[in-house]
């Protein structure tokens, strides 16, 4: 009997006080704002010898001491993002975020930092085309939740009769690793990715381009509740002006031709209407 | 850097993520067992209206029955707009709730294989009902739940892994870091994760196992 | 209630679902007295004997140990008082026999443990396991485990013992170590109520007989009485039975 009771007491005071310190940690958390990423996702953001890195990190960083705010970083996995968001878990969303129609109706997005367009990613050795490759029975591999499979959902599986099927990843890595194995036929991938991934001496290559020129921006919640939408545009304005911007993409994709901020604005994004929060020069009419 | 080396350069990581997998553990087993004891001595022993017992039987159904990742988003986002749950508070509460559902069977059934003889003999020399559960009934019912007890702890290690979808950094997600930060190697990362998993589930069962030798009694029956 | 009883038991009534067990039974022990409870099987012994210190709770009728009442609300200090036997030992099968001995004295009446170790070896070696102290119950035969249990209900130091059918579980070649037991206690003063169908203990050590068929007591009387002239036809034919049997 003795012997139970001193050997479960010390388990139980460890949970109560791992609870305790959870909890007393929550009082301060609202200070800095928090900076939600998904951190398996580079060049826009990973975890490198334990330290969070990418051209969304290292802007963000740059933009929070413009606008002279205090940030955080936390990781979550891309499907969790825009729900953390919307719960208001995080102040802002700093990924390889693609500006779409739907996700504008949860979310509201700053001025677009960058433009990709997908390309088609085949095994080395393939010899299918950006036509074969998705189509004809080919098993295409997108991350889910990602522009990518909505775009193929959108102009591909529901308004064709192609015979494709998606396979949705946790992240594009295990994607690209498992076309390697010959799971899957093709990954549909953001350009920038792909070039690391060649980059990086994976047996890939491209099929070839499809040209969405999807633009890609920060988010804040739904109507900016913490009033920062005004300091995000300015500080992504500020920082491609002083030329910071162009250094840290350099950085992480050399070569790289750095589109024009702000980039296209597509209409149906309502923070894009004239005035755009702290640039009130800009927007569509 | 070949993948070796970046798994030398970020094994500290790898065990500060185990380390966020065992205080997880430790804390959702703690909750477990201290609200699943005390549902086990409710439903066995507490008032038996309707009004008490009913809940419990919904609580036990609902937390064995939904999937641990949706109870990971009900906490984490539905919560929300109720209080602020950081996301490792959130997961120690929804997986340590339903731990405390499944702890609580394995404490009923333990509890309901103490022969009837002995709370009767308990009672008949005196003991409160309290004194004869925690004198009596309770060592012997632990002898009976450590095993079962045994197989909860080891699968609640693997439900750790779980917890990154609401953002907690644990093993499995410090080891996506190296993989995705290496662009691959997901065999070897994954091969180094499992090792780490399979040595704290055999420390914890070993430390079990030792603990129920401890408490083996001659001609006892398991 | 007469004031030199130790145990009065008045008028106690229990039914189960309808069917009356017990039609109302009285009696009384003074300090010493050895009564032996017989009948047929169903004839309401055993549940005469739990009402006593209520395992089972009595629909009505009044039990009074010591002068006070047993009630609900004193029912723990009450039990403490009256050592019970089971038919099945009901040994805590976790503890040693010198826990299962202790424990109680302990936790019930407070003892500290070296004087309930005392008492507890002490209580052994009357009923003669001193050397079994450190064994387990699982580790011991069927009479011997009936023996730690009367030097359980014995180390409480209590004012009556309560045998419920000691040795009907028992193996027949073990039944005369308990009864031997049972026979020495009787002897040696102590106040008990036993429900058996072991004759022999019933002749040699009960201060009184009582006969008991369909929840009635249906005649009581010293052992000479009763074996030899009962006044009773049933009394008769069981005793005849048992005696063929016994």
């Amino acid at each position: 009997m003795k012997g139970i009771t001193t050997s479960i007491l010390p388990a139980v005071m460890v949970g109560t006080m791992v609870l305790g310190s959870s909890l007393a940690a929550t009082a301060y958390a609202q200070d800095p704002y928090t900076v939600g990423v998904e951190a398996s996702f580079p060049p826009w953001a990973y975890v490198e010898g334990g330290e969070f890195k990418g051209i969304a990190i290292d802007a963000m960083e740059a933009i929070a001491e413009q606008a002279g705010i205090e940030i955080e970083f936390q990781d979550m996995p891309f499907p969790s993002l825009i729900p953390a968001l919307a719960a208001e878990k995080i102040d802002i969303l700093a990924t390889g975020l693609t500006v779409t129609e739907e996700r504008s109706q949860n979310i509201d997005f700053t001025i677009p930092w960058w433009e990709t367009n997908d390309v088609v990613l085949v095994p080395e050795d393939s010899d299918l085309n950006v036509f074969t490759a998705v189509c004809c029975g080919a098993k295409v591999g997108v991350q889910g939740g990602s522009s990518q499979q909505a775009w193929m959902e959108e102009n591909v599986l529901n308004s064709s009769d192609i015979d494709v099927e998606l396979a949705k990843y946790d992240n594009y890595v295990t994607a690209v690793d498992d076309m390697a194995i010959g799971r899957i036929s093709s990954v549909i991938v953001d350009d920038t990715s792909a070039q690391e991934y060649i980059n990086a001496g994976k047996a890939v290559k491209m099929a070839g381009k499809i040209y969405i020129r999807a633009p890609l921006a920060l988010a804040v919640a739904k109507d900016d509740p913490q009033g920062i939408l005004g300091d995000l545009n300015q500080g992504i304005m500020a920082i491609y002006d002083s030329g910071e911007w162009g250094k840290i993409v350099g950085e992480y994709i050399p070569g790289v031709t750095v589109p024009a901020i702000p980039g296209h604005m597509p209409d149906f994004v309502d923070t894009y209407q004239k005035p755009v929060a702290g640039l009130p020069e800009l927007g569509n009419e | 850097m070949d993948i070796y080396d970046v798994l030398l350069r970020d094994f500290p990581f790898l065990l500060k993520g185990l380390g966020v997998a065992i205080v997880l553990l430790a804390a959702l087993l703690a909750i477990g067992f201290l609200l699943g004891m005390a549902i086990c001595l409710i439903t066995l022993y507490g008032p038996k209206t309707r009004l008490v017992q009913w809940p419990l039987v919904v609580y036990e159904r609902v937390f064995r029955g939904v999937p641990i990742i949706i109870m990971l988003f009900i906490f984490f986002y539905g919560l929300s707009g109720i209080a602020d749950i950081p996301a490792f508070t959130a997961a120690i509460l929804a997986m340590g709730l339903r731990s405390a559902a499944y702890q609580s069977q394995i404490f009923r059934s333990a509890f309901q294989s103490v022969p009837a003889g002995q709370m009767m003999a308990a009672r008949a020399m005196g003991m409160s009902k309290v004194k004869a559960i925690r004198h009596i009934i309770f060592p012997q019912a632990a002898r009976h739940a450590i095993g079962p007890w045994t197989n909860e702890f080891s699968s609640e290690i693997k439900e750790t892994s779980l917890a990154y979808v609401i953002g907690v950094v644990e093993l499995t997600r410090q080891a996506h870091y190296i993989i995705t930060s290496t662009q691959g190697n997901v065999l070897t990362v994954f091969a180094v994760v499992a090792l780490l998993y399979f040595i704290l589930n055999r420390a914890g069962n070993s430390l079990l196992y030792a603990f129920e030798r401890k408490l083996a009694v001659p001609g006892f029956e398991k | 209630m007469a004031d030199d009883l130790i145990l009065d038991v008045q008028d106690v009534k229990k039914a189960y679902d309808g069917l009356e067990v017990l039609k109302g039974i009285s009696f009384g022990l003074r300090k010493g007295d050895t009564k032996v409870l017989i009948g047929p099987s169903g004839s309401g012994k055993s549940t005469l004997l739990r009402c006593i210190n209520h395992l089972t709770v009595p629909d009505a009728g009044r039990i009074y140990l010591n002068g006070h009442e047993v009630l609900d609300d004193n029912i723990d200090a009450m039990r403490a008082r009256m050592g019970f036997v089971f038919q099945d030992f009901n040994l805590f099968s976790h503890l040693s026999v010198l826990d299962n001995v202790r424990i109680c004295q302990i936790k019930v009446n407070g003892a500290t443990k070296e004087a309930a170790t005392q008492r507890a070896k002490r209580e052994l070696e009357r009923v003669g396991l001193g050397d079994k102290a450190d064994a387990y119950p699982a580790e011991l035969s069927g009479g011997q485990q009936q023996r730690v249990s009367i030097a359980r209900a014995l180390a409480m130091d209590p004012d009556v013992l309560l045998f419920d059918e000691p040795t009907s579980a028992l193996d027949p070649e073990l039944t005369g170590e308990v009864v031997r037991v049972m026979q020495q206690l009787a002897a040696e003063g102590m106040t008990m109520v036993v429900v058996t169908h072991e004759m022999s203990f019933a002749r040699q050590a009960a201060d009184e007989i009582i006969f008991m068929e369909n929840g009635h007591i249906v005649e009581q009387g010293t052992p000479d009485a009763m074996f030899t002239d009962s006044v009773h036809e049933r009394t008769r034919a069981f005793l005849n039975v048992i005696a063929e049997h016994g």
